[in-house]
């Protein structure tokens, strides 16, 4: 059966390690994504639909359930040696991340990609 | 009210990796357990490759492959190598990016502004993805 629990804090059971859940909501990121090495698909992700292959070094990936506002923060990586990624674009229902080799030039590469911050 | 409560372990009722929590807009709803980091780690490289203080959580080791090139070791493995994770570099004009990655480590390169591998006094990697 579902439930639902409404409570402001959580300790583990000796009353310690307590944490706010606004904590725990604030500190999880509200998605993230793996993307493979020639930009043009997801190989996993969480609140992320879809991928947009908007050309080399370039992907805008869209949010399943929105962010609240644009504030919120990316955090990208790329996997390949001296590759940098970032994220360049913030809206609340989209995200771009932006590749580049060790030149500067852009480049597909595989790309992990997170954000923090607040669900609509 | 306030409320508080005390447990050491928390699963989900229909599916125990399953717990769906409200978003800070009291609308949306998320998975706990999918943005929940599954692993992070604050370190060194510069004399030796050691977890800055006490900051790392999930990470058993740290393997020094040589200049600029760190292995982070889980202490509990993830369900598969398509996680995601996530490098960064406090020295000025430096970066880092990723190399590898099984379901056990995730392998972290940093360099310096002329684009070579590099030690460095603080490097913080995070991991998202599933649990095995």
């Amino acid at each position: 059966m579902a439930s639902e629990l409404r409570v402001n804090t959580l300790k583990d059971a000796a009353g310690a390690n307590s944490v706010a859940l606004s904590t725990v909501a604030n500190g999880s990121a509200k998605a993230w994504a793996n993307c493979s090495a020639d930009g043009t698909s997801i190989t996993d992700s969480f609140n992320i639909t879809s991928l947009a292959d908007d050309g080399t070094g370039l992907q805008t990936l869209t949010i399943a359930s929105d962010m609240a506002n644009t504030n919120y923060a990316g955090l990208a990586t790329s996997i390949n040696s001296f590759c940098t990624c970032i994220v360049d674009s913030h809206a609340t229902g989209t995200y771009r991340a932006v590749t580049r080799n060790q030149s500067g030039t852009l480049t597909d590469a595989i790309t992990q990609s997170a954000l923090m911050g607040d669900l609509a | 009210m306030a409320s508080i409560l005390k447990v050491d372990a928390m699963q989900g009722v229909t599916s125990a990796g399953d717990i769906t929590i409200t978003g800070e807009g009291g609308s949306a709803t998320m998975q706990l357990q999918q943005g929940l980091a599954k692993a992070w780690a604050n370190y060194t490289t510069n004399t030796s490759t050691a977890i800055n203080g006490s900051g790392s959580f999930n990470v058993s080791s740290l393997t020094d492959n040589g200049t600029g090139d760190t292995v982070v070791v889980f202490t509990s493995a993830m369900a598969n190598d398509d996680f995601s994770y996530y490098g960064m570099n406090n020295s000025a004009s430096a970066g880092a990016s990723g190399s590898q990655k099984t379901t056990s480590q995730c392998r972290q390169v940093t360099y310096n502004s002329s684009i070579a591998l590099a030690d460095t006094n603080e490097i913080s990697t995070s991991v998202d993805g599933d649990l095995a």
